[in-house]
């Protein structure tokens, strides 16, 4: 039962810490809290179930298609409303990400209706039963895939020559612009990199949970962000680890304590942490 | 229609004290929060438990919510000052959820029925329960609330919050206890909010805690900012614009056909979009100052950058 717990947090967790890397990604290189990367991951979503269910095309490509409608959803979002604003108060491109997550959520609504949609394929929903623990199938999947894609980027962030030029356009633009880097494209290439990875976690949920709706990413959003800054806001390890920890922790808190308190149970945790550690487990201190 | 007009005006002066509380945070002493409905929240509940449960007087509910939101704001406070900007707004937001799931889950407040009965104020044994008469008290306590904020902004603790949002280390090297000044502009800001909290309850006679949820709290702060960050006439204008917006879009969305079944999505839609232009034309508020003088162009809009 314990175990159990832990594995279903695990998957939640890596939901979170896909979420979560766009957050904390983006704020690295731009200082900026993408309120609206909640309704990437609900646009993600709802391309996927969208093409599937209208055009009957298969998973695959409908996963492949989903993703890069985020990132042209993300695109369009740096360019219309976060670019013009760079080198203002934070708070001001908080209320632009506001405004924009308000209108994709009421677009949503008006193109495909208030209503939960269920995912239009039938999954593997088998419980295999190891050792008497009880784990879905679904749950190992969508841990082993997040895994794989976590350690993709992080391999692409540490290794790549773009990796590389976004590490330094975050660590200083200036001096990056110095050393020949385009950091508007690499700002750029952050928004593509964290839509993706918002959709994909947008698509993955859609299976877990059979459901697709409009609000789908206000909390997921709201969640994912408190992992980033649990884990230390900037840092792409904390991300990983700080939407893991709240996807077990809910689990658990929801199991043990109450499932109606189950959110609180979450924030709770997060407030305690970064009470005692102010910038979070993986962030440096000042 | 005068009545709904009297309507929007009571909704826009109670957002107005939440909106001026919520400078004073921000603007003031340059704290971030996004848990400001949980003050407001506080408020209200303190305030209709006090009327309905124990047959207080209105005036002395108001000045308990005040006082009770107020002692939230301070205990929240001393635990976060290590915390800075996003960590800051972070931990502000999961209190605000917080309180929400639990005040759903106690049942001595109603829990998701809400608390309902709450009767108007009665002050001196005079009932205010037509909307003219409930404009007139708030009106007045709007009026007090900027009296308030001008002379705290000119005293001796509003130079001290001016001074730990430009540079809190220099505040404290001139002698500045910034752990001091930071819980007041807490306490006080959510003092504020308790009473349009309290004002609230007593104008629509039921509360519910989805209505102090982070949608109000972000709504509050976009008024902040829409008006100018730190500017008291730029909050009164923040509040106001973004209380009537949504009324002028539904008039104006309704009158376009084919879509009226939709309408609240096309106005949530046409809000949104709005605010992210207004926020790209005036970053620096309505009536805030701009810093750098940068100058709004088509240009600039597409993030078309003029190279010198």
């Amino acid at each position: 039962m314990f175990l159990q717990q832990i594995i279903n947090g695990l998957a939640t967790g890596s939901i979170y810490a896909m979420v979560a890397l766009g957050y904390t990604m983006i704020y690295g290189i731009l200082g900026l809290i993408n309120f609206a990367q909640g309704e990437i991951y609900m646009a993600g979503a709802f391309t996927a179930v969208l093409l599937i269910s209208n055009l009957h095309i298969g998973f695959v490509p409908a996963f492949l298609l989903a993703l890069a409608v985020s990132a042209v959803v993300g695109i369009l979002m740096e360019r219309l409303a976060f670019r013009p604003l760079r080198n203002s108060n934070p708070l001001i491109p908080l209320i632009a990400a506001i405004g924009v997550s308000l209108s994709l959520q009421s677009l949503a609504r008006i193109l495909f209706g208030p209503n939960n949609r269920p995912f239009p394929i039938k999954f593997d929903y088998t419980i295999l039963d190891i050792l008497g623990t009880k784990i879905p199938m679904l749950d190992v999947v969508i841990l082993g895939a997040s895994s794989i894609i976590m350690v993709g980027l992080t391999i692409f962030v540490k290794r790549s020559k773009y990796g590389r030029a976004m590490v330094a356009s975050a660590a200083d633009g200036d001096t990056a612009r110095l050393m020949g880097i385009n950091v508007d494209s690499m700002v750029t290439l952050t928004f593509i990199i964290g839509s993706v990875l918002s959709g994909a976690a947008g698509v993955m949920t859609a299976v877990y949970y059979n459901a697709t709706y409009p609000t789908m990413g206000m909390l997921t959003g709201l969640k994912a962000f408190s992992a980033a800054i649990l884990g230390g806001v900037g840092s792409i390890p904390g991300a990983i680890v700080g939407g893991l920890i709240l996807g077990v922790a809910e689990n658990l808190g929801a199991a043990y304590i109450s499932s109606g308190l189950k959110d609180a149970v979450a924030f709770s945790i997060m407030i305690i942490v970064l009470i005692i550690r102010p910038s979070g487990i993986f962030g440096k201190g000042k | 229609m005068f009545a709904y007009l009297l309507h929007i005006l009571i909704i826009m002066a109670i957002y107005t004290i939440l909106t001026l509380s919520l400078n004073l945070i921000i603007g003031f002493s340059g704290q971030v929060s996004l848990g400001h409905a949980a003050f407001y929240g506080i408020g209200a509940y303190i305030s209709s438990i006090l009327v309905v449960n124990f047959g207080a007087p209105y005036g002395v509910a108001l000045v308990t919510a005040a006082a009770g939101a107020g002692i939230f704001g301070i205990l929240l406070g001393i635990p976060t000052l290590r915390l800075k900007d996003d960590y800051l707004a972070i931990v502000t937001l999961g209190f605000g959820l917080i309180l929400v799931v639990v005040a759903l889950n106690i049942d001595y407040l109603g829990g998701t029925d809400g608390f309902m009965g709450i009767p108007s104020p009665v002050f001196f044994g005079v009932k205010f329960a037509s909307k003219t008469r409930f404009l007139i008290v708030s009106v007045l306590l709007v009026i007090v609330t900027i009296l308030f904020m001008y002379r705290i902004k000119a005293s001796r603790i509003g130079r001290a919050f001016s001074a730990i949002r430009d540079d809190e280390t220099v505040a404290q090297v001139m002698g500045v206890n910034t752990t001091k000044y930071k819980v007041t502009a807490f306490g006080i800001g959510s003092a504020f909010a308790g009473i349009a909290g309290s004002l609230y309850s007593s104008y629509v006679h039921f509360i519910d805690p989805h209505t102090f949820s982070l949608p109000t709290s972000i709504l509050i702060l976009c008024m902040v900012v829409l008006g100018g960050i730190g500017n008291i006439a730029g909050s009164i204008v923040g509040a106001g614009i973004l209380t009537f917006l949504p009324e002028l879009l539904r008039v104006v969305i309704k009158g376009i056909p084919g879509i009226s079944d939709k309408f609240p999505d096309f106005q949530t839609l046409a809000y949104g979009l709005l605010l992210v232009l207004i926020i790209i034309i005036r970053p620096q508020g309505l009536l805030g100052r701009s810093k750098s003088g940068r100058k709004f162009t088509l240009r600039s809009l597409f993030g078309i950058k003029n190279r010198a």
